[in-house]
């Protein structure tokens, strides 16, 4: 028996040479090891040191030299194996001595040396031989107890035995994996890193919903300075992760967008004379657009505006490939005039400071944005390619900016649009000109909707590339200091308001300011409630954004000395569509109350 | 008889020459050996020579339990469950068998599961289950971890 075990363990071997040689002794007592793996990974995660290994086991062993007891522990009974094979063969207790647990290489060094002997010791000595093999009576009844257990141990032992899993196959495991496991599994070796990061993996994990809600939470503001951190909250797992985003230093009061796998950074503004802080006594209004990929953290620049404006309202959406080029509409502005059936939309309205040289020296001034950036080493560019949309799918988009605060700390009224195919930005027609300043813009179904701070609303047909007043049934007004925020779920529009609600009815009852979600029918323009917000609204720059089926929101507000942060989700493809709230375990207490201004929001499946 | 195809019996040879015998019904939840019977390729026993009895069967199991009618959704679930309670060699083997067959909600199932053996787990544990040598340099190892340094666990 011991020399077929002998043949087997030679065969093995040479078959497996890269394996660890221990686990392969292992396999020959495969019935006698029960709970042995799970050991190995117990001590492995606690980090126990060899020499408490070591003198646990020589108790053990002493425990033992007087019989089996059917009342071992499971771990206890391992802990004796562990010492007999675990190290190096030998049934020499504290063998090994230059052994770091675990380390393969270490472990290859001692059994090789006593090749054959290892086994041949253990069924020698009687006595070690009778407790093994006993041993095999106690390990199919905890077999039956322990089920998981042994089911990872003994799948080790099997796996030495077996043929591994094809690549293709193995591809197919791996696109299941969420975010956190995926990077996890770039580690393991070359090959599955090399599987988990072609653009026909990345694809297919798109496209297979294999994805999960991350939520990026930017302009945190500490100690006074903007510290371009950007916070991720891993929705599924409620786990919060900081990147560190030298780039975006001293940068706030910009706009964010997500599309795809990436994040657009558009304007914002800098302090000019202390560098990092959010200070805007003097500062510069940035036209530059940065482009944030979180699977590779690595930035990128696409075009600048060409109007520099902070907290622009934005737009984002797919188009199709044959989409029209923008240069085309640059021939409908000239025609704006003519319209008649925007009803007073013709566009009289002329930028008396178009001459201005100040602006054009500004303008100039705005053109290189990078000379400002502090550290080109501390973060990566990828470099602008034109084949970059066709790893990507081609799936071109538009992203619209419209309105926004300009250089001069003017409200402005100019839109533009960028088209990721030419990289370019065109101006687009101005909103109506009595539409009042808008605050809240959103896309949806090729329309981009915007509404004002007077409470009108509009929509930018992105196809036909011009603006069309959109009258809905009335509305509640909004409390004077809470702008509403529009979003989009699934080609539904939707309106989050604060509004006074009625107390009810009671005299001497007062009454309170509640957040309520509305949406409203894009063919018959009415608006229905549909939820109400849970969290009373201490935020008037509560930032909501929409997610295929989901509606997120963050509040953030200082209260009792201490700035919290409130992230609530709500799901409208649910009749009821209640809101719950999702993590509070952030690091939001360390940040300044200017973060509650100059936060922003988006979203991004990885 | 609009009956026939019902009655129709499928055999299937192991690779360690075992023979099974199922009703179409069963056979066809794999997409292979649906194309097969379309083709009329199947009224001889079909050879599976990669695919062995003890792993056929447990396939061919779980399709009879998908046809039953009788079998409810929580009988089901808690089937599917069990199912993969298996060790590594049987769930490789079952997970090679359903891609070959094509028997696309056991692949899913299983593919999962071998998933759920990686999710959350460490690197060097990841290795020793699926038994591959870590062929990164430290350097490079330290060069990943940076890379993506705020997803990791």
């Amino acid at each position: 028996m011991i020399e077929s075990h002998l043949s087997d363990l030679l065969r093995f071997r040479k078959a497996v040479s890269h394996c660890f040689n221990i686990e392969l002794e292992k396999t020959m007592f495969s019935e006698r090891l029960a709970g042995e793996e799970s050991i190995c990974q117990d001590f492995e995660a606690l980090s126990v040191s060899k020499r408490l290994v070591r003198s646990v086991s020589q108790k053990l062993k002493k425990k033992y030299k007087g019989g089996g007891e059917e009342e071992d522990g499971v771990r206890g009974v391992s802990m004796r194996c562990l010492t007999f094979y675990g190290r190096g063969g030998g049934c020499k207790v504290g063998a090994d001595t230059g052994d770091e647990f675990g380390d393969p290489s270490s472990r290859r060094r001692s059994s090789s040396s006593e090749e054959g002997k290892g086994y041949k010791m253990i069924c020698g000595t009687e006595e070690t031989g009778v407790d093994c093999f006993s041993y095999g009576v106690k390990e199919r009844f905890w077999k039956k107890n322990n089920r998981k257990e042994f089911e990872l141990e003994e799948s080790v032992r099997n796996s030495r035995m077996h043929i591994f899993l094809p690549d293709d196959i193995l591809e197919m495991c791996l696109v299941r994996l969420p975010l956190t496991s995926l990077m996890t599994a770039r580690l393991v070796c070359k090959k599955w890193r090399y599987l988990t990061t072609t653009p026909r993996f990345l694809q297919i994990r798109r496209e297979g919903s294999h994805q999960n809600p991350w939520l990026f939470l930017f302009g945190a503001v500490k100690d006074g300075y903007c510290s371009g951190e950007i916070h991720a909250l891993d929705v599924s797992l409620g786990q919060w992760r900081r990147i560190d985003a030298d780039i975006l230093k001293g940068r706030f009061m910009f706009s964010v967008a997500s599309m795809q796998d990436d994040i657009y950074i558009v304007g914002g503004c800098s302090s000019l004379t202390s560098f990092g802080r959010v200070d805007r006594s003097s500062f510069k209004t940035h036209k530059g657009v940065l482009v944030f990929s979180p699977l590779t953290k690595s930035w990128r620049k696409v075009a600048s505006m060409k109007h520099a404006r902070s907290l622009p309202i934005l737009g984002i959406s797919e188009v199709s490939s044959d989409f029209p080029s923008y240069q085309s509409h640059q021939n409908r502005q000239d025609r704006r005039f003519s319209r008649s059936r925007i009803g007073g939309v013709s566009d009289v309205y002329e930028d008396p400071h178009r001459l201005s040289l100040r602006r054009q020296y500004r303008n100039a001034f705005d053109e290189n944005d990078a000379s400002l950036l502090p550290n080109r080493k501390s973060y990566k560019y990828i470099r602008q390619k034109s084949d970059q949309l066709n790893t990507k799918g081609c799936r071109r988009f538009v992203l619209i900016a419209v309105g926004g605060i300009g250089s001069w700390d003017e409200p402005l009224d100019s839109g533009e649009i960028f088209d990721s195919v030419s990289n370019k930005w065109t101006e687009i027609q101005k909103v109506p000109v009595d539409f009042g300043i808008v605050c809240s813009g959103v896309v949806c179904n090729g329309m981009f909707y915007v509404y004002s701070e007077t409470d009108k609303l509009a929509g930018y047909d992105i196809e036909r590339g011009y603006w069309i007043r959109i009258q809905t049934t009335p509305f509640p007004s909004h409390v004077h200091e809470y702008p509403p925020k529009l979003v989009s779920c699934n080609g539904r529009l939707f309106m989050l308001s604060v509004s006074w609600c009625e107390g009810d009815g009671r005299i001497g009852r007062r009454n309170k300011a509640v957040r309520k979600l509305w949406e409203l029918d894009l063919m018959y323009l009415t608006w229905t409630e549909v939820s109400v917000h849970p969290d009373a609204p201490m935020d008037w720059n509560a930032a909501f954004v929409g997610d295929r089926n989901l509606i997120f929101g963050v509040e953030m507000f200082k209260i009792f000395g201490q700035v919290l942060d409130f992230l609530t989700v709500c799901d409208v493809s649910d009749m009821e569509a209640n809101w719950s709230h999702i993590s509070r375990n952030h690091v939001t207490h360390e940040l300044d109350a200017s973060s509650c201004m100059t936060k922003s929001l988006a979203v991004l499946h990885l | 008889m609009s009956s026939s195809k019902s009655n129709k019996i499928v055999k299937l040879e192991s690779s360690d020459n075992k023979t099974f015998e199922v009703e179409e019904a069963v056979a066809v939840q794999s997409e292979t050996l649906k194309n097969m019977v379309d083709d009329g390729c199947a009224n001889d026993t079909i050879p599976l020579p990669n695919v062995n009895g003890k792993i056929l069967e447990m396939v061919l199991g779980w399709c009879k339990k998908h046809v039953d009618e009788t079998v409810t959704g929580d009988e089901l679930n808690k089937y599917e469950a069990d199912f993969l309670d298996l060790d590594q060699a049987d769930l490789y083997g079952l997970l090679m068998a359903a891609n070959f067959l094509n028997v696309k909600g056991l692949l899913d199932r299983v593919l999962q599961r071998v998933a759920d053996m990686i999710k959350g787990k460490k690197p060097e544990e990841i290795r020793r289950i699926f038994n591959i040598k870590n062929d990164f340099t430290p350097e490079e190892e330290e060069e990943i971890r940076l890379e993506n340094a705020w997803a990791f666990d």
